[in-house]
């Protein structure tokens, strides 16, 4: 391998092949172990199949020389602009992930394949709709037999789901602690009963299984042989088919969170909104970024505003409900955005087989462009951040910034100090703009109508 | 032909695979019978529909 190519850190698990950059472009090695499974994922049909659906990730096959010499082939995959991750997803895109990988594995079967790995990291967004990453996933069907990646799918996916609908939404964080899905253990533990005969098959029994047969390998280490468990193709079928089923009724805990209804119960007058909307508009105009990251973008109001207009746009929260909603907003329209989860205070950070099987949020992207709309206050004074230290993070992040000041008269933030003693000297305006400007050059501010918030416009 | 098995796919799990599919294709087989039903009985009353619709078309008719 030269010094201009990279081996991507997370591909290292499944010995078919692996995926590597190389003079910026992302490609993947097929080794030689893969040959006959690659050959007959085109000669069945299956990848036509896959690609007319729009469930798997496009490639190109390409006249590239492996880095490695156990590789047989070089294909280009089709670039997703951003990689997020479950512990990232709202409740429905995890759901819509989950049925996709059933769906794929069902398709597979017609075409005499399973799905080798259910891993919910095989799964990306593209504009709205879900999209399996992991070409080379697909091994074939063996007569009989069970699907291997059966426990890896209720980790990955059922667990979490579970656990969202029955315990609380904010569950799918547990997945940031366990990089291959929550062990079914932990799972049954926490739901204590909850989810009927479908988390009890899953979960509770599959949990107890696994932990009854624990020893049995052990005996087969010891030299005993082992009869295969054998499952018919029809039962095969049924599982997935029962499970399609399932997860299709799960739906969203009708639970709201502080900042869920924000929309509803927001400040803004019907001026002030659409003095606001105008002013975001004017700015993207102005900039015309290609990509956009909205942090704090509560249900995705304004991210929509950027990504109806073609920029391609992240929008993140801390709140689940908010990104539920505008994921649901989102979901099959084939626009150009992303929500997801995330806590500003404690983003997303480097996870995994030696710090690096997973990016943090800023490793992913450089975004032309940062919005950030009534969120200060909540950096400042509920989360302690000093302005210094927020505008150093920013710039570190982007060359353009559209920022929300909102003052200590505002309602929203007298809400926030109304069960706290005001420690916030410096939070001030004058403050505030002496210190972005040690960071960022000013372009632009404009006063929103009705309110005494001011937007700002931020430029290297 | 090669089989790529580089997941644990575990004992224990295999076998609750087994006995859990054993459900759901008791599951699937009772709502496919139930949507058979349900098709045979809308067929049945569409029939009938169609059946005194045309004979009162006749009747209309005059015939």
């Amino acid at each position: 391998m030269k010094e201009s190519e990279g081996k991507n850190s997370g591909s290292f698990r499944d010995p078919s092949g692996f995926v590597f950059s190389r003079d910026g472009i992302l490609y993947r090695q097929i080794n030689r172990s893969y040959s006959e499974q690659f050959k007959h994922l085109n000669e069945s049909g299956l990848y036509r199949a896959l690609l007319d659906k729009g469930w798997l990730i496009p490639h190109a096959e390409t006249a590239e020389t492996c880095p490695f010499d156990n590789g047989i082939q070089v294909i280009r995959p089709e670039r997703i602009p951003f990689i997020s991750y479950p512990y990232e997803w709202s409740f429905s895109a995890l759901k819509d992930a989950a049925l996709l990988t059933l769906r794929i594995h069902k398709l597979a079967m017609d075409h005499g394949m399973v799905l080798k790995d259910a891993s919910a990291f095989n799964v990306q967004f593209l504009r709205g709709k879900p999209v399996f990453i992991d070409t080379l996933s697909f091994d074939f069907y063996r007569d009989a037999s069970p699907w291997i990646a059966y426990s890896q799918f209720c980790r990955h996916f059922l667990a979490p789901l579970l656990l969202m609908t029955f315990v609380d939404v904010r569950m799918s964080l547990l997945t940031r602690s366990f990089i291959d899905g929550i062990p079914l253990d932990l799972a049954d533990r926490i739901l204590r009963g909850r989810g009927g005969f479908f988390a009890k098959q899953h979960i509770h029994w599959h949990a107890a299984s696994i932990a009854r047969h624990a020893d049995t390998s052990s005996r087969i280490d010891a030299g005993q042989p082992r009869k295969p468990i054998r499952l018919s193709r029809n039962n095969h079928l049924a599982l997935i088919e029962s499970m399609l089923l399932w997860i299709e009724k799960l739906s969203f805990p009708g639970q709201k969170t502080e900042w869920g209804d924000y929309t509803a119960q927001t400040s803004y007058s019907e001026n002030g909104a659409d003095s606001k909307r105008s002013i975001v508009s004017d700015y993207l105009n102005l900039m015309h970024p290609e990509s956009l990251w909205d942090l704090g973008s509560n249900d995705g109001t304004y991210s929509l505003l950027a990504a109806q207009t073609g920029t391609r746009t992240v929008a993140f929260d801390a709140d689940p409900v908010a990104v539920e909603q505008c994921y649901r907003q989102t979901r099959g329209k084939d626009i150009p955005i992303l929500p997801l989860l995330m806590d500003l205070t404690n983003p997303s950070s480097a996870i995994g087989f030696a710090g690096k099987e997973r990016m943090s949020m800023s490793e992913r992207e450089r975004p032309d462009c940062l919005m950030m709309l009534a969120v200060i206050h909540h950096m400042a004074i509920s989360n302690n951040v000093p302005f210094d230290l927020l505008a150093e993070w920013l710039s570190g992040m982007s060359d353009h910034l559209i920022i929300e000041f909102v003052p200590k008269t505002d309602v929203q933030v007298q809400r926030l100090l109304s069960s706290r003693e005001d420690i916030f000297d410096r939070y001030t305006q004058e403050d505030f703009e002496a210190t972005f400007a040690r960071y960022w050059k000013p372009i632009a501010r404009r006063a929103v109508q009705g309110s005494e918030r001011t937007i700002y416009l931020y430029g290297k | 032909m090669r089989f790529i098995l580089y997941i644990d796919p575990a004992l224990g799990s295999m076998i609750i695979q087994a006995v859990v599919a054993g459900f759901a294709a008791v599951g699937i087989f009772f709502i496919s019978f139930r949507k058979r039903i349900a098709a045979w009985f809308k067929r049945k009353f569409k029939a009938k529909n169609d059946a005194d619709i045309t004979s009162t078309d006749k009747k209309d008719e005059g015939i």
